[in-house]
C-alpha cells in the first residue's frame, strides 16, 4: 500500500505538484495528465530522485518512504520504469540485472538468472544475445522499454510505477506487455501504477482507480474509470 | 664502501665518475657510441628541464634521493621468481630454469630446446649484434636517455621469423638496493611471427628507468599485456619508455594496467609504417597519492595503417594522472585511420587529471579523430542503479569498473 499525505514536490524551489493526498493499494491504478504537468516527476519523487525536494508524508507498507534513500526504497519493494532508461556504457544488460538481483537479495544462481533473463527477453522479441548487449546503449527506444519490463519481471517488486510503458512498443509487444502486467497483478498483493494514455492498455488492465494531474499541480483520484475514456475522447479540457 | 646521495638532476655530474661501469664508461659496451651521444645531449639540456614533462609533476621524481654505493659489488637477490619465463634487470637477463624455454637439459649444461625460437641478447654472448640497434636509440632529450648512458649493459631477446610464441617477462628488482636502476632492453620480433608477451614491472624501493626498444618486423604481430606491481607502491618511482617500430604489415596490440605508484611514467612512442595495425589500451585505477603519467605518441610514416588509442583512468583520493596523446601523420601516409581517446573519471574533489591531445596532420587523405574527457560520476547513472536496489558503494564500483573496461 502506497499512501501520500499532502505530498508536495519542488524543483529548485518551484512547486511542481502540490499537496497530493492519494492512496494506491493492491490492484491497477492509472495516472493521466497533460504533457509537462509532472507525471514522471511524481513517479521519480516517490523513488527518491535527488533532483526533487519533497514535503509532506508518504507511507509505503506502513513505513516512512521519504526517510529512505533510493536504493532502500527499491529494497523495500518499490520499482519504477523509466520513460527514457539510462544508458551505461560498459555494463551489459545481464550484469546489471544480476547485480540488482543480488542487491535485492533475490537469491538465484547465475545459471537460473540467465535462463530467466533470456526467457523474458525472448517473450518480448529481443534477440538471443540480448543479455550481452550494453545496457540501454545498443537499443532502440522500444527495446529500452522492453528492457524495463524484463527488470520488472525478474525483480518482481511489490509496487511498480510504470511511466508510459507502451510508448515505442509495436502491437505484438503491447500484447506481451499486457500479459506480463496482468500476470504481475494476478500474483496477488501487488500494486501497479501506470502512467498511460493508451486506451487499449487501460481497457485490458481494468484499473481500480484513476488519478488525474492538472496544470495547477493538483491531483484528483477517482474510481470512476469512465472519466479516463472521456478524456481520451475529448481531451483534458473537454 | 662510499655512499652517494643524488637526485636525477644531479646525476649527469656522476655518469663518468666511476659510480658505475656504465655504457658510457665501458668502451667495450655495444652501446658505447650512442651512450656518448646521449651524454653529450644531456649535458646541453638536462632532461629534468624538458618541457615535455610540464604536466607530469616531475618534482616528485626529482626530489627523491637515490642512494648509490661507489665501488659496490652489486649483490643480486637470490630469490627465484617462479612465475616468469624471462627475468630482466640492469645488465641481467635470464631464463627461468623451470620455464618451458628451458628444460632439464639446461640444468645439466646442454642447450635449451627452442633455442631457435627465442634468443637472449646479452653482452656475454659473442656476435650478439646489440651494437646494430644503436641507430634506434639516438638521443631524445628525455629521461630515458639516462638508461642508454647509465645501464650496465643492454640486454634483450630476439624471436626468429615465422614463430608463434607466448612468454612472460619480469622486469625485476634483483639488486634490491636504493640506487637508480637503469634497464636498456631490445626486443626484436622476427617477420611473420605471432608473439604474445605478458610483462610485469616489479616495484623498486627507489627509481627505475627502463627503456625498451621493440622492433616488430614485417607482417609480425606483437601483443603485450603489461601490468605494474601492486605492492610497494608508496616507495616506487618508475619511468618506462617503450619505443616501437612497426615494419610494414605488422600489428601491435598493447594492454597496460596499473594503480600508479609514488611516481609512474608509462610512455610509448610508436613509428608506424605502411599497412600496419596499432591498438593501444590503458586502464589505470589510481587512489591515495598515487601518480601515473601516460604518453602515447603514434607517428604514421607510411600509408594505409590504422591506429587506435584508448587510455582510461579512474582517480580517487589525492591521485594524479596526466595523459599526452600525439598523432603525427606524414605527408606520404595517405589512407591512415587514426583514433585517440583518453577518458578520466574523477571520484574525489582532490584528484587531478591532465589530458592533452596533439595532432600533427600533413595530408588530407586520412581519417583522424580524438576525444579527451574529464568527468565525474554521472548522478543519473547512480540514480538508475539505486532505483534497482544497488547502493552508492556498489553502484560507484560498478560505474568505475564499466568506465575502465568499456
Amino acid at each position: 500500500m502506497l499512501v501520500t499525505q499532502e505530498f508536495t514536490i519542488k524543483v529548485d524551489g518551484n512547486t511542481i505538484l502540490n499537496d497530493l493526498t492519494l492512496e494506491y493499494g493492491p490492484g491497477v491504478h492509472i495516472i493521466m495528465g497533460p504533457n509537462g504537468v509532472g507525471k514522471s516527476t511524481f513517479a521519480h519523487a516517490l523513488m527518491g530522485n535527488p533532483n526533487y525536494e519533497t514535503e509532506g508524508a508518504v507511507e509505503f507498507n506502513g513505513k516512512d518512504l521519504l526517510s529512505m534513500e533510493t536504493y532502500e526504497r527499491a529494497r523495500a519493494g518499490l520499482f519504477i520504469s523509466f520513460q527514457t532508461p539510462t544508458p551505461i556504457e560498459g555494463l551489459s544488460n545481464f550484469q546489471f540485472i544480476k547485480q540488482a538481483m543480488t542487491s535485492l537479495e533475490k537469491n538465484q544462481s547465475i545459471k537460473e538468472n540467465l535462463s530467466n533473463f533470456r526467457e523474458s527477453a525472448n517473450d518480448l522479441g529481443l534477440g538471443s544475445e540480448w543479455d550481452k548487449k550494453t545496457l540501454n546503449v545498443e537499443a532502440s527506444g522500444g527495446e529500452k522499454k522492453k528492457n524495463e519490463l524484463i527488470q520488472l519481471d525478474m525483480l518482481d517488486p511489490q509496487t511498480a510505477i510504470l511511466d508510459e510503458p507502451d510508448s515505442g512498443l509495436d502491437i505484438d509487444a503491447i500484447k506481451v506487455l499486457v500479459e506480463k502486467l496482468r500476470a504481475f497483478v494476478n500474483k496477488g498483493d501487488k500494486t501497479l501504477i501506470i502512467v498511460s494514455h493508451y486506451a487499449e492498455l487501460i481497457t485490458k488492465l481494468n484499473p481500480d482507480t484513476l488519478t488525474i494531474l492538472d496544470k495547477q499541480g493538483n491531483a484528483k483520484q477517482t474510481e470512476d474509470i469512465q472519466i479516463a475514456y472521456d478524456i481520451l475522447e475529448n481531451g483534458f479540457n473537454g | 664502501m662510499a655512499e652517494l646521495e643524488y637526485n636525477l638532476k644531479e646525476l649527469r655530474n656522476f655518469f663518468d665518475s666511476g659510480i658505475r661501469f656504465n655504457n658510457l664508461m665501458n668502451e667495450s659496451s655495444p652501446m658505447h657510441d650512442v651512450a656518448k651521444e646521449c651524454y653529450a645531449s644531456l649535458l646541453k639540456q638536462n632532461p629534468i628541464d624538458n618541457k615535455f614533462y610540464k604536466n607530469m609533476q616531475l618534482n616528485t621524481l626529482n626530489n627523491h634521493l637515490n642512494l648509490g654505493k661507489v665501488n659496490s659489488t652489486g649483490n643480486v637477490s637470490k630469490h627465484v621468481d617462479d612465475d616468469y619465463d624471462i627475468l630482466i634487470d640492469d645488465g641481467l637477463i635470464s631464463i627461468n630454469p623451470d620455464s618451458r624455454y628451458n628444460y632439464i637439459e639446461m640444468r645439466s649444461g646442454l642447450k635449451p630446446k627452442n633455442i631457435k625460437e627465442l634468443n637472449l641478447l646479452s653482452v656475454d654472448k659473442r656476435n650478439n649484434g646489440l651494437n646494430l640497434y644503436q641507430p634506434y636509440l639516438k638521443p631524445t632529450g628525455r629521461l630515458s636517455d639516462i638508461a642508454v648512458i647509465h645501464s650496465l649493459n643492454p640486454v634483450g631477446y630476439k624471436i626468429s621469423p615465422d614463430t608463434d610464441l607466448e612468454s612472460s617477462i619480469l622486469y625485476a628488482d634483483k639488486f634490491a638496493d636504493e640506487d637508480l636502476s637503469c634497464n636498456l632492453v631490445i626486443v626484436d620480433i622476427g617477420a611473420r611471427s605471432n608473439v604474445n608477451i605478458s610483462e610485469f614491472i616489479q616495484s623498486k624501493n627507489g627509481t627505475k628507468i627502463i627503456k625498451v626498444l621493440y622492433l616488430i618486423r614485417d607482417n609480425a604481430t606483437l601483443t603485450i599485456d603489461r601490468s605494474f606491481d601492486l605492492d610497494n607502491k608508496d616507495d616506487s618511482l618508475c619511468i618506462l619508455e617503450s619505443n616501437f617500430v612497426q615494419f610494414p604489415g605488422s600489428t601491435l596490440n598493447v594492454q597496460t594496467q596499473s594503480e600508479g605508484n609514488k611516481y609512474n611514467q608509462d610512455l610509448m612512442f610508436i613509428d608506424v609504417y605502411k599497412d600496419c595495425n596499432t591498438d593501444i589500451k590503458g586502464c589505470h585505477y589510481l587512489y591515495e597519492n598515487n601518480k601515473n603519467n601516460c604518453v602515447v605518441n603514434v607517428h604514421h610514416k607510411g600509408p594505409n595503417s590504422t591506429s587506435k588509442v584508448d587510455v582510461r583512468s579512474v582517480l580517487e583520493d589525492n591521485a594524479f594522472s596526466s595523459f599526452l596523446g600525439e598523432i603525427k601523420v606524414d605527408k606520404i601516409a595517405e589512407g591512415v585511420d587514426a583514433d585517440l581517446t583518453n577518458k578520466n573519471l574523477l571520484c574525489s574533489s582532490k584528484a587531478t587529471a591532465f589530458t592533452e591531445p596533439q595532432l600533427d596532420i600533413n595530408t588530407k587523405e586520412i581519417t583522424c579523430s580524438h576525444g579527451c574527457t574529464i568527468s565525474n560520476i554521472d548522478k543519473e547513472h547512480l540514480y538508475y542503479l539505486n532505483s534497482r536496489g544497488i547502493d552508492n558503494v556498489a553502484g560507484g564500483d560498478m560505474i568505475k569498473q564499466c568506465f575502465l573496461t568499456q
